[in-house]
């Protein structure tokens, strides 16, 4: 096979490829080309995190709460689409201090952070498009 | 002396990740009024490793499908009808399919309702549906339609029932360690995963109430 058709079907293998890898991972947290869109944070990264991003979207979990597997595909799609707030997630198992600290008390629980300080909460599996109205809410503010 | 009507619906591959995306409102329903968990298997990563762990009770690892399967105590002491169930390719149990993307989802979970319906009128049944791992569509909600209404049909019929996953979706490398437990009864240690060896032990519990 000729060089420049191999060139064109690379090219064609690359492009596919990046279509695919973009429609194949909903609800991973990654995006098409594999960047983690929602960081995960425990006890020790978690206040230098929530201090060195203007909004922040903390999703507490636990791996033995089944409504918290629930909203993490929520919780990815929204980081995808609004990239200005900085999502992430704590294990609150694994990182007592931290759930302890902000009294998160059931599972999953939704905190929102602005400058630092938590100006919002959700408890509980809820639907999308109350999720989507605080995350604009907080976007709104920046 | 009437035998209980007990159904272990094993599901590969299921995720609670979609039941809100997919508005699969009689999982999300079972979800909200059932003993719930969350299933955790990071080494046991293929069905009939998976399965044969249920059943023995214990952890059990091979490589691919068995031939022949074994003894498998969970059902010697509860009698319980197999259906699909994917320790050997084809499935054990009756109905039986090949574990490939050939078979069609409708036609496995109509089947596979269609027996465990009727043998649930005899006693308990332990049964699988495997398309979540075996079919690669675009459009994954429609999947999870045909399981929610399945689920629907055969938790009505049964008198308890234990529904879950052994793993979750397929990953980058393997699955997703994350599946699904919901169940007419509860268990020890709710506020912990479940391991996969427990679910034969409540499943047996439940039909031997001992």
């Amino acid at each position: 096979m000729p060089e420049e058709d191999d060139a064109e079907l690379r090219k064609i293998l690359e492009r596919k490829k990046a279509e695919y890898a973009a429609q194949a991972l909903p609800g991973t947290g990654l995006q098409g080309s594999g960047e983690q869109l929602v960081t995960e944070l425990n006890d020790s990264t978690f206040d230098s995190y929530i201090s060195s991003h203007r909004a922040v979207v903390v999703d507490f979990w636990a791996p033995w709460c089944a409504p918290c597997f629930l909203i993490s595909p929520i919780i990815d799609d929204l980081a995808a689409q609004h990239r200005k707030i900085a999502f992430a997630r704590v294990n609150a198992d694994e990182s007592p201090e931290t759930a302890s600290k902000y009294y998160v008390m059931s599972l999953p629980t939704v905190m929102f952070f602005l400058d630092g300080q938590e100006v919002d909460r959700v408890v509980g599996a809820v639907p999308e498009e109350v999720l989507e109205e605080r995350v604009q809410w907080l976007e709104s503010r920046l | 002396m009437a035998r209980v009507k007990a159904l272990m619906l094993g599901v590969d591959s299921l995720t609670y990740k979609y039941f809100m995306k997919c508005n699969s409102r009689n999982l999300l329903t079972l979800l909200d009024t059932t003993f719930r968990g969350v299933t955790e298997n990071r080494t046991l990563q293929n069905p009939a490793s998976a399965w044969l762990t249920v059943l023995t009770e214990r952890e059990t690892q091979v490589q691919g499908f068995l031939q022949k399967a074994p003894e498998l105590p969970v059902v010697s002491e509860t009698k319980a009808t197999l259906i699909n169930v994917p320790i050997t390719n084809p499935t054990l149990g009756s109905p039986s399919f090949t574990m490939d993307p050939s078979i069609d989802i409708k036609d496995e979970v109509g089947n596979v309702v269609n027996a465990a319906l009727e043998a649930l009128d005899s006693g308990p049944v332990i049964a699988a549906i495997t398309a979540l791992e075996r079919v690669a569509i675009p459009n994954i909600c429609s999947l999870y339609d045909v399981i929610d209404s399945a689920v629907r049909k055969l938790v009505l019929a049964a008198d308890e029932f234990i529904i879950f996953s052994p793993y979750g979706p397929k990953a980058t490398s393997g699955y997703d360690p994350y599946g699904v437990y919901l169940a007419s009864r509860p268990r020890p240690n709710e506020h912990e995963t479940v391991k996969l060896w427990e679910i034969g032990r409540v499943f047996t519990i439940m039909v031997t109430r001992k």
